[in-house]
This record gives structure tokens, sequence and C-alpha cells, in this order.
């Protein structure tokens, strides 16, 4: 059995026990007085939820003992095969995106390494308006580059297949001139080294057929979206390693930031649309998990490396746009649930569309909990329980919490302490700056968790009830939200949170004081949405402040620059005019 | 603020590569399997064949 293997038996194995004494435990805590078919199905709940939870816990805390080997720096040499910076775009602002594109052919101007690589836009833009400033400013672009022919444009009147269908059309009509292709989204941003350093990764290992990077986010200037950016920037290599630990040659693709070597991709990940009605027939929404399975299933590695830096891009400001994004997310997550007997796939790809798959149900999963104790409380027991059980039952239960609460918060105070001794920290702001920026992360999801417990089941039961979201476009740059907004968006959060508040008051009155956690940020939902989305730069009191902001990398230097410099001159020729 | 947008497409230097690369499509789905109501149904029509 080779490494990636016994590793993969040891989490699984580990993630299976815990669930089992998860499961003994709640067992123990809730058969004093009888045990009837709604505490059998808490049982089950539990064991489910106590399995998935633990298994992230311990692919984070795996992480921190593991680095992968042989990855290191190559000489920034030109690339053997030409390589095809590739920026499908859809509706977005042409001057952010333009701009990153800017910085990215600067720096290999810099590196005097711009000849092996092109940079394609690919528009399915479908106002007109915007797709008008995306030819001014293409031109823009493409004049002040040092680089010149390399920039090539493509706009489709029609988006089929959507951001995959856009690859594709690209593919057919221009993909036999590149060896590979870095995918890229909008709002992606990769320093001029780590794109050949893609390049030659690929160009050292023939049986690479994707490698994927790790991209921190950045720019994020609200509240929630610096939370989420802190804990992707401290957090995420980390679990990066993780994964990478597990992978074996079954790596992961997350649809942007990856390079794919070109005749592996167009040969293997031609996606079919599937039998039946969206949401779980027609398009393949979340087409990277399944263009990944393609790929090992024809026999390229599929790797991840988290030790690879320079790759950037941004996230949701608000919980809104987060939940927009998580909408289409989970309906093409669920979709995987029809690949799960696709023929060919390896095993472990089938267990990652499975994990996805869970990330998602594990919200109705829990709700599913809350709502069966509450019944179960207010169902008839054995009149009498001794001492001796009461005194196990509350054991246990204490057990269980400190448990579960373990498996939420352990991995993420160990990363801290390996961080304090590595040195790791210091890059951070040091110990104590990262301490209390992530206890700050640490309680505001843990506010936030219950609304989006809930935006998740919503989105769950939508899928599964046949309701198609499809695919919104993104408003990467509205941040704030009005309290209005919050409430137009948040008001039957309140209302699930009153009628759960009043069930347990009529059903199971001594349930309350545990569903506080869950009830008061239903509540107080409108507020925690529209305070989060105010910007927020946090140097003030260095809170939440990453690595990338303490160190600015020269990529996101020079792109500040060029969309500075643009916008100065649009808003000047617009007041000439 | 207006421009004079000339057609990206009459700018042949930034036109894509004609170099086709063929991407077929792959196969995800089994083919479709009988139910137990077809093998019932064919096995009702071959009896009253027999009969």
């Amino acid at each position: 059995m080779d490494s990636a293997a016994a590793n993969r038996m040891r989490l699984l194995g580990a993630s299976a026990g815990i669930s089992l004494l998860a499961t003994w435990l709640f067992i123990q805590f809730s058969t004093p007085g009888g045990f009837n078919a709604v505490d059998g199905l808490r049982v089950v709940l539990v064991a489910v939820s106590a399995f998935w939870l633990s298994w992230g816990a311990l692919l984070g805390v795996a992480g921190l003992f593991y680095r992968p080997q042989g990855t290191g720096h190559m000489p920034l040499s030109p690339p053997l095969g030409r390589c095809a910076v590739v920026v499908p775009i859809y509706n977005e602002d042409p001057v952010a995106t333009f701009s990153r594109i800017a910085a990215m052919s600067a720096g290999l101007s810099r590196l005097g390494l711009h000849k092996q690589f092109d940079f394609v836009v690919l528009s399915d833009t479908t106002s007109l308006d915007v797709a008008r400033e995306e030819v001014v400013w293409f031109d823009r672009l493409a004049q002040e580059a040092k680089a010149k022919g390399h920039f090539f444009y493509r706009r489709r009147e029609n988006n089929t297949g959507r951001k995959s269908g856009n690859i594709e059309d690209f593919i057919k009509r221009s993909g036999a001139a590149y060896a590979y292709a870095v995918i890229l989204d909008a709002d992606s941003l990769m320093s001029a080294e780590t794109l050949v350093l893609l390049a030659r990764r690929m160009d050292a290992d023939p049986r690479l057929g994707l490698l994927q990077t790790v991209p921190k986010i950045i720019g994020a200037r609200t509240f929630f979206g610096r939370a989420i950016q802190f804990s992707a920037s401290y957090y995420s290599s980390i679990f990066a390693r993780g994964i990478a630990l597990v992978q074996g040659e079954q790596g992961p693709f997350w649809g942007h930031n990856a390079i794919v070597r070109m005749a592996a991709f167009a040969g293997n990940c031609g996606l079919p649309r599937l039998s039946g009605k969206p949401p779980f027939g027609g398009l393949i929404l979340s087409h990277d998990y399944v263009e990944a399975a393609l790929l090992a299933r024809a026999g390229w590695k599929v790797q991840v490396d988290p030790e690879i830096g320079g790759s950037f891009e941004e996230g949701p400001e608000n919980i809104i746009e987060y939940a927009k994004r998580d909408r289409r997310w989970c309906q093409g997550n669920l979709q995987h649930g029809r690949l799960l007997g696709a023929p060919g796939l390896h095993w472990w790809n089938r267990f990652t569309f499975l994990q996805g798959i869970m990330a998602y149900l594990g919200s109705p999963v829990w709700l599913g909990f809350l709502g069966a104790s509450i019944i179960s409380e207010a169902m008839p027991r054995t009149s009498y329980i001794t001492f001796s059980q009461q005194l196990a039952s509350s054991i246990a239960a204490w057990c269980l919490v400190g448990l579960i609460t373990s498996l939420l918060v352990m991995p993420k105070l160990l990363i801290i302490a390996w961080g304090a001794v590595t040195g790791e920290n210091e890059k951070f702001g040091g110990t104590r700056a990262v301490f209390f920026s992530a206890i700050t992360e640490i309680v505001f999801s843990s506010l936030i968790a219950p609304i989006t417990l809930l935006m998740q089941t919503r989105s769950v039961f939508q899928v599964l009830f046949g309701i198609d979201g499809g695919w919104p476009a993104t408003s990467r740059d509205e941040r704030s939200l009005s309290l209005k907004q919050a409430w137009e968006a948040s008001s039957w959060i309140v209302m699930t949170g009153a009628l759960v508040l009043a069930t347990a008051m009529a059903l199971a009155p001594y349930l309350i004081v545990w569903l506080l956690p869950v009830i008061i940020p239903m509540g107080l939902s409108p507020f925690l949405i529209a305070y989060s989305s105010m910007v927020s730069d946090g140097r003030d009191g260095l809170l939440l402040m990453t690595a990338e902001e303490y160190s600015v990398a020269p990529a996101i230097d020079a792109r500040d620059h060029v969309r500075n410099t643009w916008r100065n001159a649009y808003l000047e020729q617009g007041a000439r005019s | 603020m207006k421009h004079d947008l000339g057609d990206l497409s009459s700018r042949p230097e930034y036109q894509l590569p004609d170099a086709p690369l063929p991407m077929p499509t792959q196969v995800l789905e089994q083919a479709r399997r009988r139910s137990w109501f077809g093998h019932l149904r064919s096995l009702w029509v071959l009896l009253a064949v027999r009969d």
C-alpha cells in the first residue's frame, strides 16, 4: 500500500473511531429514562455529523506534521511548453480584471519570460455596456503592455455551458497552440514567478495533468470579508497540507489558480449534459471536481501543492454574497450525487464527491438533530431515573460537548501553537496578534454559524425540490449592506428563530439554555449581516491582519498601481467630456 | 463616458490562434438498466405469447 493510501486509511479510521466515541457518549447521555425512535434518529445524526467533523479536524491536525517533499523552487528559466493564461469573465468590472492581467504580464516581462505566455480573455459578458467597456480596457491593456502580441480576446454571444463551456470553446478553437493552460477567475492574481514555476513543474513531470495552488484571499475591506480572509490566509495552508497528505494522484481541482496540461484536459474533460432536468440533470455546475476525477480516471496525476505561494483571489465581502456563491456550490455539489456511480472513477474521487455533498447535507443534519432533540424531550419517559444514571448521563453529555468543541476549535489552537514554535506567526504580526485575531474569528464564525446553517439548509431543500438556482453573477465589488437589505434577506431567519424558541418553550423548556447559542444569533441576524458588512480596515487594532498585508507581494502592488492609474484616467476623461 | 467602439473582431492581432484541438464528450452515466417493472412486463408479455 503506498503512503497516500495508508494515510487515507489512517485518517478515515481515526474519523470513524471518533464518530463511534461520540455516538457512544450520546447513547450514554440519552438512554436513561428510556430510548425511543427519535433518540435512534438522533444517534444516527450524531454519528454522521461527528464523522465529517472529525475528518475535517484531522486534516488540519495532520497538516501540521506533513510537508510535501521535492516541490521546492525551480530555476526561473523559460518553460518548454507554451502556456495560455486563461481568464473567463462574465459581466465583471473590466478595470479590476484587466489591471490584474496587466500586473501579471508586467511581471513576466520583468523576468524576460513573457514570450512563452499568452493572456487569453474569454468573455461571456451579456451586458452590452460592460462588453463595450471590456473592448476599451482590453485595448488599453494590450497597447500598454511590453509583451506585444500576447493578448487575445474572444466574446461569445451565447454562453453555452457557462464557464466550462467557455473554456471548452477556447480549447476547441485554439487548444493545439498551447502545451499548458493556467486557468484563472476574474478576481485571480498570480505572481510572475508562480506562473513560470507552474509551467516548469509541468515540464518536469510528464504525468502531471493538473497542479492546483492554494490561493490566498486578498483585498477584503469589510469585517466579514476580513474574517474570511484571515481564516483562509492563516489556516488554509495547513489544511491544504492535510489534503496533500492523502491526495495520492487524485488531488483536488478548485476551478481556478491551477495549471492544466492542454492535451490531457482536452482529451479527458469534455463534460456531458446529464440526463434529466436541473438541478440534478443538465449542465454540470461544479465542473472542477468532475474534471479532476476524469483526469485521474485517465491516469493523469492531479495534485495540490500548498508550498507554492504567489497565488491570490478575492472573496465575498458580506454574508449575502457568500450565501449566493454557496447556493451555487450547494447545487453543484449535490448534483455530484448523480456521479457517485459514474463508470471508471477512482474511489478517492467518489469519496471527494461524497465529502462535498456532506459539506452541505451537514447543515440539515445538525438542524434535524436540534429539532429531534426538542421533540425527544417532549416525549414520555420512564418516570424514575436513579441519581447515578443521571450523573452518568450528565458526564456523558459534557464529554460529548467537550469532544465536539475540541473538534471545532482544537485544530485552530494547535495551528497557533505551531506558528509560535516555528515563527510563522511573525508573518501575521506575532503570536499575540494572531491569538486575538483567531479568537475574534472563532467568536464571529460561531455567531454566524446558525445563519449559515439555515441558509445552507434552505439551499439544500431548494435543490432537493428541484428549484434551479443557476449561476447568478457575483457582485464582486458590492460590500456594505444596509439594515433594510439585511432584513429583507434574513427576516425568515428571525422568524425561524422565534419559532424554535416558541416550540422549545412549549415542548422542552429545559432545553432553551442549550438552544440560546443558536436562537440568539438567529434573532440578531439582520444586525449581524449588516454590521459585519461595514468597511473595517482593522489596521488600527492590528486585528485580522494577514501575512499578505504585512508584506505586500509585488504583483499586488503592481495591480494596485495599474488599477489606480486607469481609474484616475477614466475620471479625468469623464470630467473633460 | 462614451467611446467610439471598434469591434475587437476587426483587430486580427487579438484573435485567438487558429489551432483546433478536439475535446470529446466523456461518458459519466451508465447505460440505462431495465427497471424491475420492465422485467415484469417482459415476463408478462412472454407468458401471454406462450398462452
